[in-house]
């Protein structure tokens, strides 16, 4: 309720005007009427005397003239009586100036208010005598204002009666029905609809009133109508979310199955070229999909606020570069040249953000960089180090650009500027996520654009210096690097899977793993057949029949003998609420659907400390250099398939034994200018090849690829390849060699 | 023969009882006034003599004058002179007098005029009230003009208060009065004057009889308000009047006013 200064409100102002209207006639009263009617009684009362004074001096004129001053003086005796306000009256004789009343000297006006009369005696035209007459009217103007402040008093205390009167009548008819209002009106902005006013009046007040209960009642309808619509609505929100969850989950499921059975035939020897490159396609259309899904997902978690991050302080170069790494190869695909400038400022500067967000937001811009770019067109990366130690990290491209109208679209979910012309595929959600991850991340995110030249987004993050916080970091990598370093130590693993498929897939990934592993379909046999055996990792699937696997957790935990038991969950299902499930029933870690091998291997190393207390000996590896291997970018091989090189060298041998076949059919399918089948054998020998961290040749395979999809073949770029390939398996098999033998 | 006259009279008595006798009173007040004074007293003197008397009230002096020298009353009350005239023309004779007083008049000047001397007033004015006022008037007229052989000229203002006035405020240079007048002045005015002259005595206002009325009745009255006078129980109905000290009154004592010459300084009506 706004609070209303007390002499704003109607009752005061009423009061006071009743107030300022009796000063006013007490004003009035005092400095006006009463003088007036003061001067008024005087002049009134002179006129009286007056007159009175002429008769007297008719009356005295025989008198004077026969001496019989006996009879004189009884007359002014007489007359001085019967007029109180005649103080003293002189005649003087006309002829010999000889005073003839009083007998004794006369004292004239002296005292204040006194007024002096003259009257001349005047016979047959002689005068006789002079009149002087002495009144004071002090006595009748007293008595005239007395009577009139009495009538005044009365008057005004009529006036104040009545206007009192009528004050409090305001006050009850209208300024207390408006404060009763006001009440109600506060009560029902609180949400209180039982805030009906009493309708005492049947006058407009009244009908306001009435009014107002009639507002009320609608707004209580309108406002359980809307209750109702809300509970609907929530429940068709809830419900999609549900929705949501349950099609990721039941989405990833056969994506899992999908992709970890493709991936599975990069290491299957017996399977034909063409068989691995469909399974690539297959593996790349899922990754899409996956993509796909993951937008999807994600704008559901922004929507529902239940987007997770792992905030941490990242060395934001590299962040940069390896994003750019990853979109180098659409960008060559789409000739188009990408600039980085004043990377290098940001040595040393570390972003506190989600790597792997922040990676999303550079390849949503990335992408939208080179999907609405122009033919030949350039991509501008320019990184500054602004002077608040903020950093700004722009994206710029030549491409159509957009208009300012277009810029409120921009971050709409599903509002894709030129959907309806545009050829380019899209969701239209890749800016809505991208701006949610900016800003829940602390920075900003801004966009320039002009038509046909092109559209800028910049990014506005805080930045932190390196050294301030690598004492903390260094422990972490130091350990990091101890575990990785320590090659996948023999593990006992309990799998719990109820969807068959996905077992298969496990089951190959880790016998790849050279991990002894046991499968059971759901959670009740897990923990019968932990009863009577002892294991290191139970990774288990969430949703099983029987028993799921938050149960089956809650259930071990329960026992001390299992305290050990390194539980790490599978599922599709990663929204919130199910991560932090996980860890509030005592599980260690958490794989997404679909499994990727890297992970997989990277979570058991990472807990085989825990699980197992033989230590390990760490065969130490010959460390790769660069020099040796300059076709393969060893730390992106690490980072896939971990440092084991007997996986690096099983991952090898399965490219050695495939790709040179893809290569001999690129050559052919080039001579042959077959560009679609010249396209798909590039797009999987690029695949493979980055599944080795042969970049280079990955990279010329995606250029192949690019121009076989625009129909055209450049010679020196099979050429390339030819080099290259050569050069990348000699380098494969000396790495094989290398670290095979002492198998051997 | 003198008894013989008493027993003549009382047995005519029982007729003479049966009738009534009017009595005129000089209008010195208003007739109410007059009756509230005299009527108790004419009643009482009834009641004491068993002869009615009626009480005549005139409005003027001249009226009054007129019905007493026709022989209107049988009996009256008036002032010296007029007893004198009265005596004159139809024979009235005075009955009764005051003796605790007799009439005088006084000259009065002011105070600071420096006038200490009769012959001052050689040729000048001097207020009286009215030519026929006895003390005031008549007899300071003749004393003036008999005894000092002052010639005047005589100013008429009504009242004895206005001669005062008229000698205080200097418009006149002295003026006649009596000096029970005198000292019925304000003292203010009393202050202002000073007496210069004093006339001779006369008795005062006598109630005389006509000659037609039987002697005996004459005597009746008479004696009853001398009674009257005598009596303490009645002497407050003679106050009023006033009659202080009621004597048996003669005709010789107010004759002696026509000795004086008063009759050249009297106006006929």
């Amino acid at each position: 309720m706004s609070k209303i200064n007390w002499w704003r409100s109607l009752r005061a102002q009423s009061y006071l005007a009743i107030f300022s209207f009796g000063i006013m006639l007490i004003c009035l009263f005092v400095f006006y009427t009463l003088p007036e009617q003061a001067r008024w009684v005087n002049d009134g009362l002179s006129k009286t005397a007056q007159r009175s004074l002429q008769q007297l001096s008719t009356s005295i004129t025989t008198p004077l003239l026969t001496r019989q001053y006996a009879e004189l003086y009884e007359e002014i005796n007489n007359q001085l009586e019967i007029h109180p306000n005649w103080k003293a009256i002189k005649i003087i004789d006309a002829e010999t100036g000889n005073q003839l009343y009083p007998l004794d000297s006369w004292n004239g006006a002296i005292e204040r208010g006194d007024k002096l009369l003259n009257q001349d005696v005047v016979f047959l035209d002689k005068p006789l005598a002079k009149i002087t007459l002495v009144v004071n009217f002090t006595s009748e103007i007293n008595e005239s204002s007395k009577l009139h402040y009495t009538l005044i008093y009365i008057q005004f205390s009529i006036l104040l009666l009545i206007l009192i009167g009528l004050a409090w009548l305001v006050d009850l008819r209208i300024t207390s029905p408006l404060r009763a209002l006001e009440h109600a009106f506060t009560r029902l902005a609180k949400g209180d609809f039982e805030c009906h006013v009493d309708k005492q009046q049947h006058n407009e007040v009244g009908s306001v009133i009435h009014g107002f209960n009639q507002m009320v009642n609608d707004i209580a309808g309108n406002q359980q109508k809307l209750n109702s619509l809300r509970i609907q609505a929530e429940s068709a929100s809830k419900a999609k979310s549900d929705f949501m969850a349950s099609m990721s989950h039941e989405l990833r499921t056969p994506l899992n199955a999908i992709l970890g059975l493709a991936q599975l035939y990069d290491y299957d020897q017996s399977a034909s070229e063409i068989q691995k490159n469909n399974a690539k396609r297959i593996y790349g259309a899922g990754e899409h999909l996956l993509l796909l899904i993951n937008d999807v997902l994600d704008l559901t978690a922004i929507e529902s606020g239940n987007m997770q991050f792992n905030f941490e302080y990242v060395p934001i170069k590299r962040v940069i570069e390896e994003s750019v790494e990853f979109v180098n190869e659409l960008i060559n695909a789409q000739s188009i040249s990408l600039h980085l400038e004043g990377l290098n400022s940001l040595d040393g500067l570390c972003f506190y953000i989600d790597e792997r967000r922040f990676k999303q937001v550079m390849l949503n811009l990335l992408s939208n960089a080179i999907k609405y770019n122009k033919p030949q067109g350039k991509i501008y990366i320019r990184c500054n180090v602004l002077n608040n130690r903020q950093c700004s990290i722009s994206v710029a491209d030549t491409g159509y650009g957009f208009t300012e109208e277009d810029e409120s679209r921009l971050f709409k979910p599903f509002d894709r500027l030129g959907a309806e012309t545009s050829k380019i595929n899209g969701t239209g959600i890749g800016l809505v996520i991208t701006r949610e991850l900016v800003e829940r991340m602390q920075g900003k995110i801004t966009v320039q654009s002009e038509v046909n030249q092109g559209s800028c987004f910049n990014l506005l993050f805080n930045s932190f210096e390196q050294s301030t916080i690598a004492s903390h970091k260094q422990v972490a990598t130091e350990n990091s690097e101890h575990t990785n370093a320590d090659a996948l130590p023999i593990l006992k693993v309990l799998v719990a899977e109820d969807q068959v498929t996905n077992q298969q897939v496990l089951k190959q990934q880790l016998t790849l793993l050279g991990v002894q592993s046991t499968f059971v379909s759901n959670g009740e046999q897990a923990w019968q057949i932990l009863q009577d055996n002892t294991f290191d990792v139970l990774l288990t699937d969430i949703q099983m029949p029987l028993l799921d696997g938050l149960e089956l957790t809650k259930r071990i935990r329960e026992h001390k003998r299992l305290n050990d038991l390194v539980i790490i969950a599978v599922t599709a299902n990663i929204i919130k609420k199910n991560i932090d499930d996980c860890y509030t029933v005592g599980m260690n870690g958490f794989l997404t659907k679909p499994v990727e091998l890297v992970q997989l291997k990277t979570l058991l190393i990472e807990h085989s400390s825990v699980a197992i207390n033989a230590h390990i000996e760490h065969t130490p590896s010959v460390e790769p250099s660069t020099a040796m291997y300059d076709q393969l970018d060893m730390s992106l091989l690490v980072s896939m398939l971990g440092d084991d090189t007997d996986v690096h060298s099983m991952v090898f041998n399965a490219f050695i034994q495939t790709a040179g076949e893809q290569v001999k059919l690129i050559k052919a399918y080039a001579d042959s200018q077959n560009y679609a089948d010249l396209s798909f054998q590039s797009h999987g020998l690029k695949s493979a090849s980055k599944s080795v961290a042969a970049i280079k040749l990955a990279e010329i395979c995606q250029q192949i690829e690019h121009f076989a999809n625009d129909s055209s073949v450049d010679e020196q770029l099979i050429k390339d390849l030819t080099f290259n390939f050569e050069q990348v398996m000699t380098q494969l098999s000396h790495y094989c060699q290398q670290h095979e033998s002492p198998s051997n | 023969m003198k008894y013989l006259l008493i027993i003549f009279c009382l047995i005519q008595s029982s007729w003479l009882f049966a009738q009534e006798y009017t009595f005129g009173v000089v209008p010195q007040y208003e007739p109410q006034k007059l009756n509230a004074i005299w009527q108790p007293l004419l009643d009482e003197v009834s009641q004491q003599t068993g002869v009615t008397i009626k009480l005549i009230t005139v409005e003027s002096i001249p009226v009054f004058e007129q019905a007493f020298a026709n022989g209107d009353y049988d009996f009256a009350y008036m002032n010296p002179w007029h007893s004198v005239i009265a005596n004159e023309k139809q024979g009235y004779i005075p009955l009764i007098k005051d003796a605790g007083r007799k009439l005088q008049g006084v000259l009065v000047v002011k105070k600071d005029s420096g006038i200490d001397d009769l012959s001052q007033l050689q040729n000048e004015e001097i207020a009286f009230p009215a030519p026929n006022a006895l003390g005031a008037s008549l007899l300071m007229r003749a004393d003036l003009a008999q005894l000092y052989d002052l010639s005047i000229k005589p100013v008429y203002v009504q009242t004895h208060s206005s001669v005062y006035l008229n000698v205080a405020l200097g418009t006149t240079k002295a003026g006649g009065g009596v000096l029970g007048t005198l000292k019925q002045q304000p003292q203010n005015l009393q202050d202002k004057l000073t007496i210069l002259y004093h006339t001779r005595e006369i008795s005062r206002h006598p109630i005389v009889a006509h000659p037609r009325v039987d002697p005996a009745v004459q005597l009746k009255v008479q004696q009853a308000i001398l009674a009257i006078g005598q009596s303490e129980k009645y002497k407050h109905l003679l106050a009023g009047i006033p009659i202080i000290q009621p004597s048996t009154a003669t005709l010789d004592e107010y004759q002696q006013l026509t000795e004086w010459g008063l009759r050249s300084f009297y106006v006929e009506n």
